[in-house]
């Protein structure tokens, strides 16, 4: 990463306080009422492939549509992250802290707290899924 | 049933079976996905318990407490002895579905789900004994209870 630097420490504890289901979401499953919408990624071998999932697509301002773009601009377009799991092992090394071990899989936890919204990045490792979450949140 | 109306059929088992996955239930989680209950695809447990319990029985647990080993809340280890050999296995991870890890299991999930889908639709769809249509839709639909319905069915009766 060149512009940015995510925290492992600045969690947003708060945003899970207050959870409801959204019609936009994918899954009928409660979502934090602050989040604007998700991105999800998974790496081909070559590049990213991303996807974006809306959640409260109406909370959009362009202000963060824009921070989040430069910000994904930033972790998945710059080594080592661009070339996938081993960028990702390789970046996560340095964060000891950022790592929770599901078992089989640890899933690595960033945050970034913008000016338009703040941001929970999350890596996965675990081969043949998707192992890269980007969500967005109103502040 | 042409192939069009057979995905969104089997789309909407998957969803069902996704959306099955609920904060407050558990996983089994093995090397690179969730793993079903015995006797059906079922897909999370009320209970870490009864997740145990399952798991145990699928691989012939040779001990009579399982060895469950805390990672941290939420979050465990199980290790089932090999009936045969007498030797641990690699263990699977036991975990409580939350609502901050929810949409990535959902996901794991669905990805599993949808790549058994287009392997069983597309050997369905190219068998010449499912060429008439009811013996194609019959099989659709009994690929989609094997797999998938019984999970539904299992866990609509434990919420």
């Amino acid at each position: 990463m060149e512009k940015y630097q995510l925290s492992t420490t600045r969690t947003f504890e708060d945003v899970w306080a207050d959870m409801a289901p959204s019609e936009e979401a994918l899954s009928s499953s409660p979502y934090p009422k602050k989040e604007v919408f998700y991105l999800r990624g998974d790496h081909t071998g070559y590049r990213w492939y991303v996807e974006n999932f809306p959640v409260h697509r109406d909370m959009a301002t362009p202000e963060l549509k824009h921070e989040f773009n430069e910000l994904m601009k930033d972790i998945l377009e710059t080594e080592p992250i661009k070339s996938g799991i081993p960028g990702i092992l390789e970046f996560c090394k340095d964060y000891p802290e950022s790592v929770l071990k599901d078992g089989s899989m640890n899933r690595y936890n960033f945050y970034y707290e913008g000016e338009a919204g703040n941001y929970w990045i999350q890596f996965l490792d675990m081969p043949k899924n998707y192992n890269f979450y980007a969500h967005a949140y109103v502040k | 049933m042409e192939y069009e109306a057979a995905l969104c059929f089997v789309n909407e088992k998957i969803q069902c079976a996704v959306d099955s996955l609920k904060s407050g239930r558990w996983i089994v989680l093995g090397e690179d996905n969730i793993i079903p209950a015995v006797g059906g695809p079922q897909f999370s447990y009320t209970t870490k318990k009864d997740a145990i319990f399952d798991f145990g029985c699928r691989c012939l647990d040779a001990r009579r407490i399982p060895k469950v080993k805390k990672l941290r809340d939420g979050v465990y280890e199980y290790y089932v002895k090999d009936c045969d050999d007498g030797h641990d296995k690699s263990p699977v991870s036991i975990i409580k579905l939350t609502n901050k890890n929810l949409g990535e299991y959902q996901d794991m999930l669905r990805l599993d789900l949808e790549t058994i889908r287009d392997e069983e639709l597309d050997s369905i769809f190219e068998n010449p004994l499912y060429a008439d249509d009811d013996a194609r839709k019959e099989a659709i639909v009994s690929f989609t209870h094997r797999e998938i319905y019984e999970c539904i069915k299992a866990n609509s009766e434990t919420v």
